[in-house]
C-alpha cells in the first residue's frame, strides 16, 4: 500500500516537474516545434530512463492523468454549447470539411498500407489514427490492431498536425478562421482543438467541433468500411 | 480566501463532470456500443445544457480547467512508446511517413475545402 502511494506521488511528481519545464521552455521560446507536450514526453522519458523507472510501473502510477483526461472530453460539451449559434450558421461547412479530410485520411493510410504490403495487425492500428484517443482504441481493437501503436500513432499525428500544421496553413493561404480551427480539429482532435483556442475563441470552437464530428463520423464509417474490406 | 473558494469551485465542477463520465460509461456498457463513455458523457451534458436543465456556470469554470491542461494530461500516454520502441524496427519504420503524409492531407483538405466554402457562402449573400 505504501509503495503504491509511494508510486503514484513520485510519477505524478515527474509529470508535473517535466510538463512545467517544457511549459517554460515554450514560454521563452514560442515555437511550434517545441510544444510542451513533445518536449516534456521527451524529458520525461529521459528522466525514466534515467531513474531506472519500469515503463509499465510509470504508466500505473500515472492513472490519475488519464481519469482527468476523460473527463476533459466531457468537458467539451461547454465550448460546443457556448459557441452553437455559430456553428449552427456554418453546419454545412462543417460537415463536409470533416469529412473529407478524415474520408481523405482514412483513404491515404488504407492504401499506404496495401502498398508497402505492411501486416494486417499494423495497419488496422494505423487507420483509427486520426480520431480522438479514447474513441481510436476502441476502434483498433475491434479491428484486431494492437492498441498501445495506436495509442502512439494518435499522439504522433497529433503533434505532427501541431508542430507543422500552422506553417502548412498559411503556406497554402488557409486564413479563415473557422477553416484553420476545423482543419487543426480533424487532423490533431484535442490537441489540435486546444492549439486553435490560442489562435482564438471562434478557432477554438471549430476545432472541438470538428474533433467531434470526425470522431462520430469515423466510428460509424470504421466498421462498415472493415466489413467491406473483408468480402 | 477568494483563491480558496475559488479551487473548491473547481473541484467541485470536475466532480459534477465525473458524473456524467460515469453515467457515460454505464449506457456504454449497458447497451455494449462502440462510442466511448466520455463522449456520450460530453453528448449528454450538452443535450442538458441545450435544454437548459443544467446552467452552464455550474461546469464552465471546471470544463476550462481541464482544457486548458489537455497537454499535461496528454503526457503519459505518449510515453508509452518506451515499451514499444522495437514497433519501429524493420518496416515498422514506414509507419512514419505513412502517418506524416496521411497527416498532411488531412489538414490541407479540411482546410481548404472548408475556406472555399465558406468564401462561395459569402459571395452568395453579396
Amino acid at each position: 500500500m505504501i509503495t503504491l502511494l509511494g508510486t503514484v506521488f513520485f510519477c505524478v511528481l515527474i509529470t508535473l516537474l517535466s510538463y512545467f519545464i517544457g511549459l517554460k521552455l515554450y514560454r521563452k521560446y514560442p515555437k511550434d516545434w517545441l510544444n510542451p507536450l513533445y518536449t516534456s514526453s521527451v524529458l520525461l522519458i529521459i528522466l525514466l530512463l534515467v531513474t531506472h523507472v519500469n515503463g509499465d510501473t510509470y504508466q500505473e502510477g500515472s492513472f490519475i492523468f488519464n481519469l482527468l483526461l476523460q473527463l476533459a472530453i466531457v468537458s467539451l460539451a461547454v465550448p460546443l454549447f457556448k459557441q452553437w449559434s455559430l456553428l449552427k450558421k456554418h453546419y454545412k461547412k462543417i460537415c463536409i470539411g470533416v469529412i473529407c479530410g478524415t474520408g481523405l485520411g482514412l483513404t491515404a493510410v488504407s492504401v499506404m498500407s496495401y502498398v508497402f504490403h505492411l501486416n494486417e495487425q499494423l495497419t488496422a492500428s494505423l487507420i483509427p489514427r486520426s480520431v480522438t484517443l479514447p474513441i481510436a482504441i476502441t476502434i483498433s481493437s475491434d479491428l484486431g490492431g494492437i492498441t498501445t501503436t495506436t495509442v502512439f500513432f494518435v499522439i504522433v499525428s497529433a503533434l505532427i498536425s501541431l508542430i507543422i500544421g500552422p506553417k502548412l496553413l498559411k503556406r497554402a493561404g488557409i486564413k479563415s478562421k473557422s477553416a484553420k480551427g476545423l482543419a487543426m480539429g480533424t487532423s490533431a482532435q484535442m490537441l489540435g482543438a486546444n492549439r486553435s483556442l490560442s489562435w482564438g475563441e471562434e478557432e477554438g470552437a471549430m476545432g472541438s467541433v470538428a474533433m467531434t464530428t470526425s470522431a462520430l463520423f469515423l466510428s460509424i464509417s470504421v466498421p462498415i468500411i472493415a466489413t467491406v474490406l473483408n468480402l | 480566501m477568494g483563491n480558496v473558494r475559488n479551487i473548491g469551485t473547481i473541484i467541485l465542477q470536475i466532480i459534477i463532470l465525473s458524473i456524467f463520465y460515469l453515467i457515460g460509461t454505464w449506457i456504454q456498457a449497458f447497451f455494449n456500443i462502440i462510442i466511448p463513455g466520455s463522449i456520450i458523457g460530453m453528448l449528454l451534458l450538452f443535450l442538458l445544457l441545450m435544454t437548459k436543465k443544467l446552467n452552464v456556470n455550474w461546469v464552465s469554470e471546471g470544463s476550462k480547467t481541464l482544457i486548458k491542461l489537455l497537454p499535461l494530461l496528454f503526457i503519459p500516454a505518449t510515453t508509452g512508446i518506451i515499451n514499444y520502441f522495437h514497433l519501429f524496427s524493420g518496416r515498422g519504420v514506414l509507419l512514419f511517413p505513412i502517418a506524416l503524409s496521411s497527416t498532411l492531407m488531412v489538414i490541407l483538405i479540411a482546410g481548404t475545402v472548408s475556406q472555399y466554402l465558406g468564401r462561395k457562402r459569402l459571395r452568395n449573400h453579396e
